[in-house]
């Protein structure tokens, strides 16, 4: 096909019409590359639609450049060649710019310029979710008092950006070269008003597309992706969903059922969103929360041994859960399970005494919240006022809190107790809290509302936590110990030792977080995915998708689609993967019965390892062969098998996997997201001629052709009388 | 959105020949298949040009290089359809008196004039398809041409350059043809002459900024002359379109 092309295009320059080699169609349009920008998309919920659409054919606008607030007035009051597709800067890009423009009617589409570049800096605060995160699924929904977040507004900068529908697309541009030449050469040249007049055509316009297959709701999409009109059934939206991961320090003893209350759950959420696909850095909202979860975890892990007897009877299981910012998607679930005996999903009903988790079983529960910006120097700890109503509970509660306070206070970090009266931010906690009384605290980085004036949103970046490497050689920012991580890692210490003494009833203050461990997840995460730690903790056939996923920015955290399997996105494999190396250990040449030098071989023994021990207590292991650290003599990994209790569970809505589940119920959250074709998404700036001008061409080539037509009729009619010639005689 | 443009532009190049096929072509069966014929015979000299070309490799980028002989390949073809409708004039006797004797077929085999207007018809009209119909391909989207800093008049000139190679094949088809049939060998080669410099002429427009009245003006140019020429030599007179003239008002 490609030579055909080339033989058609070369051909049209035979016949000497064509200027160049080039389609005509690459003279006409500037495209934006798909990798430089990101779209604002839409997603479902059980009565609405939210997020943006262009029309199917994409929206097409004049462009005009904002770049004050007396811009948009002008585009407001005084634009004259509407629709128009703005551009606007990442400080004008504010909640109430938007509606103004939308209500104008004047605008078809908007691009956002998002670039790190110091001439265009973000917002003072910018957070597209609501200001009472997670409201309808909240445990205080129908509690008079705290209620809609009356008490404490915990997310004072969120404008509900996220959650409103927008009937055209909203996109952001990345690549500052591609801005410069929309800005210069499109709109300066053609566009800008000179003295509040707007020069003659040709204008030059954007075309802006994300065109969004599902509509309406949640209930109405699933029912339309179900019905049969063909045999090949299209869809049109996806649950929201992937895996929560979870570990235990040690099996739990198989032959007994839990006693009430016995379990420790430790617990950090693992995503976030933003108003744009694929841009959600989310170091505060969510990446430091689970970065010092698995900090835990390793710590904890090196002192195995001592916790070994104590395990027995107070399991501490280690959770991360997903989809948390839509309605707590991961932790409903789990709860789900547990209520209906199927948590841990590889133990069942009718195994003898096996150690199924029921939500009664739990009695601490700690979350970790977001933990990267330390109001006054502090982390706070928040518990609920509702359930401390109960005496026994205040009291389990005041202890957790009593045995945090001074494990923080071993580990030299400062942690306070929340107001009393306040009620439990947006937290997983809540889902649980929601129809159980479970002692347990979150503990956050802020006292009031949120610390971060970012939450869940583009501008969530590593900075915002004391994540910084100014003046650090470019060979050295992977080692180099920040501010951030040394905070994250004293968080990490001081939970460690409190989970260490609510389990074995005595402190030791050998257990350190390593503050290396928690800078090489901090960089991986947050600065560039192609590093060390991710390729060690991979397989190697997802290693090798690391290395061609193209750029260097961090992996979305936003939840995404479960269609019921248990793939993960990015997040959530490097999560679990390095939860399984710091849960578990590296099984040795002899256990494994290989030499590490043959690879294949022992990758070979660690599968059937794997799929061979089932007997009850070996369940609790899964086998996992990763690619390991780089051994630098050879430059090769020669791999490891990681025998780990770390184990994934399902993190989608129960709504979508129970048969007949009603919807009116509002029992779980039914988040789906749209989905849209593989061409739905592009942004292009190009010329538009004059309309009048078009209107002359199109008369002009008529009245071509009618005369044409006219003069053939007329001369063909008498050709003998004109043409004098005779037949041939031949 | 420059759907407007895109048919006026398909109009001025494509609504003369369509003048032309529809009163003169379309409703009798004989001209539309020698028409057909013609075209094919055009498509295999650009099939030939396409390989010449992609054989060539070394001057793959050299535009003249292509265009000139592309410009051969097609005077060649044209001279090949002659040889064969010399050949198969006898069959298609036969076969028009075997149907109904309509003697508006038997013309066109009587008349060879008729004949050679048909066949540089069917050799314009492909010519100009596979000129334009990339370009408006792209011309019916949103956008027009210029962002690049390329003249707004690109659309506008492609158009006229295609109306005008259309109408110059059907020209140089008659005058290609009697000069043979005549044994007046000038006239093939002023044919290809003229078809060179024309084609010649488009390369003007590569160069920055493009000069679309260059190569435009000395086309139409030829065109008038050509025309003039074929008009004579199938036996129009100034005298005898004065005559029509007057008859008719």
């Amino acid at each position: 096909m490609a030579h055909l092309s080339v033989i058609l295009a070369a051909t049209f320059l035979l016949l000497g019409v064509c200027v160049s080699a080039d389609r005509t169609h690459q003279k006409i349009y500037y495209d934006i590359s798909d990798s430089d920008f990101a779209m604002c998309y839409r997603r479902l919920n059980l009565t609405h639609e939210t997020g943006c659409s262009s029309s199917r054919k994409g929206n097409v606008g004049v462009l005009q450049f904002l770049e004050t607030p007396e811009n948009v007035t002008w585009l407001i009051q005084n634009g004259a060649h509407a629709p128009y597709v703005a551009l606007l800067t990442p400080e004008l890009f504010v909640h109430d710019v938007i509606y103004k423009l939308r209500d104008s009617g004047k605008i078809n589409g908007l691009l956002v310029i998002h670039t790190n570049l110091s001439d265009y800096l973000p917002p003072a605060s910018f957070s597209p979710d609501s200001s009472c995160p997670n409201e309808y699924n909240s445990m205080y929904s129908g509690n008079s008092t705290y209620a809609h977040c009356s008490n404490v507004t915990w997310n004072p900068d969120g404008d509900s950006l996220v959650f409103q529908r927008f009937d055209f697309p909203i996109g952001i541009l990345k690549n500052w070269t591609q801005i410069e030449f929309m800005i210069e050469n499109c709109y300066r040249k053609f566009n800008e008003p000179v003295d509040g007049v707007v020069g003659p055509y040709p204008l030059c316009a954007a075309q802006v597309k994300s065109a969004m297959d599902g509509a309406k709701d949640t209930p109405t999409c699933i029912r339309r992706s179900n019905t049969i009109t063909n045999l090949n059934p299209i869809g049109y939206c996806d649950p929201l969903g992937d895996m929560n991961s979870f570990a235990f320090i040690e099996p739990l003893n198989s032959t007994d059922t839990l006693a009430n209350e016995s379990v420790t759950l430790v617990a950090a959420r693992l995503d976030s969103f933003s108003l744009f696909f694929g841009t959600d850095p989310a170091s505060d909202s969510s990446v430091a929360g689970f970065l010092t979860l698995l900090s835990v975890v390793e710590a904890l892990s090196k002192v195995k041994d001592k916790l070994q007897t104590a395990v027995k009877d107070r399991p501490i299981l280690f959770v991360l859960f997903n989809g948390e910012a839509f309605e707590y998607i991961g932790s409903t679930r789990m709860l789900y399970e547990m209520e209906n005996n199927f948590f841990p999903g590889f133990l069942q009903e009718d195994d003898i005494g096996a150690a199924l988790i029921r939500p009664e079983h739990i009695g601490n529960f700690i979350e970790i919240g977001p933990v990267g910006i330390p109001e006054e120097d502090s982390l706070w700890l928040h518990t609920d006022p509702v359930i401390a109503a109960n005496p026994s509970i205040k009291e389990k509660t005041d202890y957790l809190v009593t045995e945090m306070k001074k494990a923080a206070t071993g580990a030299g970090l400062n942690v306070t107790s929340a107001p009393e009266v306040q009620p439990l931010p947006p937290a997983s906690f809540q889902a649980f809290l929601k129809k159980y009384s479970i002692p347990g605290f979150i503990l956050t980085d802020h006292r009031s509302h949120f610390q971060n004036k970012f939450y869940n949103s583009r501008f969530d970046t590593h900075d915002r936590i004391s994540v910084v490497y100014d003046n650090v050689p470019a060979n050295e920012t992977y080692d180099h110990i920040t501010q951030g991580a040394k905070n994250l890692a004293k968080a990490a210490t001081a939970v460690a030792r409190a989970v260490y003494a609510l389990t074995t009833n005595s402190s030791d203050d050998s257990i350190v977080a390593d503050e290396l461990t928690m800078t090489h997840m901090l960089y991986c995460f947050l600065i560039d995915h192609q590093c060390e730690l991710f390729n060690s903790s991979l397989s190697s056939a997802n290693a090798a998708l690391l290395e061609k996923h193209a750029g260097t920015d961090p992996f979305s955290t936003y939840v995404g689609i479960n269609q019921g399997g248990s793939s993960r996105n990015w997040v959530s494999i490097l999560a679990h993967g390095i939860l399984s190396r710091f849960s578990g250990e590296t099984e040795t040449e002899e256990s494994l019965n290989c030499t590490l030098t043959k690879t294949s071989e022992c990758e070979k023994k660690c599968k059937e390892k794997n799929d061979n021990d089932k007997n009850s207590y070996a369940r609790w292991f899964l086998y996992t062969w990763l690619q390991g650290p780089l051994n630098i003599t050879t430059g090769e990994r020669p791999g490891i098998c990681v025998k780990s209790t770390a184990n994934g569970s399902v993190a989608r809505s129960a709504a979508f996997d129970i048969d007949g589940y009603d919807w009116q119920s509002n029992e779980f959250p039914v988040w789906t997201e749209s989905r849209w074709s593989n061409d739905a998404m592009l942004v292009r700036v190009f010329l538009l001629p004059e309309h009048s001008y078009e209107v002359a061409l199109l008369c002009g080539g008529l009245a071509l052709t009618i005369v044409f037509f006219f003069l053939v009729c007329c001369v063909s009619k008498k050709s003998d009388a004109i043409f004098k010639s005779t037949p041939d005689s031949s | 959105m420059t759907l407007m443009e895109f048919f006026g532009c398909t109009f001025i190049a494509f609504g003369p020949p369509a003048a032309l096929f529809i009163l003169t072509i379309a409703n009798e069966p004989l001209r539309v298949i020698v028409l057909i014929a013609s075209a094919f015979f055009w498509l295999l000299s650009l099939l030939l040009s396409s390989i010449w070309w992609y054989i060539v490799i070394p001057l793959r980028e050299e535009i003249a290089f292509g265009l000139v002989f592309s410009v051969i390949f097609q005077e060649i073809f044209r001279l090949l359809f002659y040889v064969l409708l010399g050949k198969a004039a006898e069959g298609l006797k036969t076969f028009c008196q075997q149907g109904e004797g309509d003697t508006n077929m038997l013309s066109l085999v009587n008349h060879r004039h008729l004949m050679a207007y048909v066949c540089g018809l069917g050799y314009g009209m492909v010519c100009g398809t596979f000129s334009l119909v990339n370009i408006l391909a792209d011309m019916a989207g949103p956008g027009t041409i210029g962002i690049y800093g390329d003249p707004q008049n690109f659309f506008l000139a492609s158009a006229f350059m295609t109306l005008c190679m259309v109408l110059l094949h059907t020209f140089w088809g008659i005058i290609f043809f009697d000069g043979f049939y005549t044994k007046k060998y000038y006239q093939p080669i002023v044919v290809v002459l003229s078809h060179l410099l024309v084609s010649c002429l488009t390369l003007l427009n590569e160069r920055q900024p493009p000069m679309y009245l260059a190569s435009i003006l000395p086309a139409y140019a030829s065109l008038v002359a050509m025309g003039i020429w074929a008009f004579t030599i199938v036996g129009g007179s100034p005298r005898s379109m004065k005559a029509y003239v007057v008859r008719e008002s």
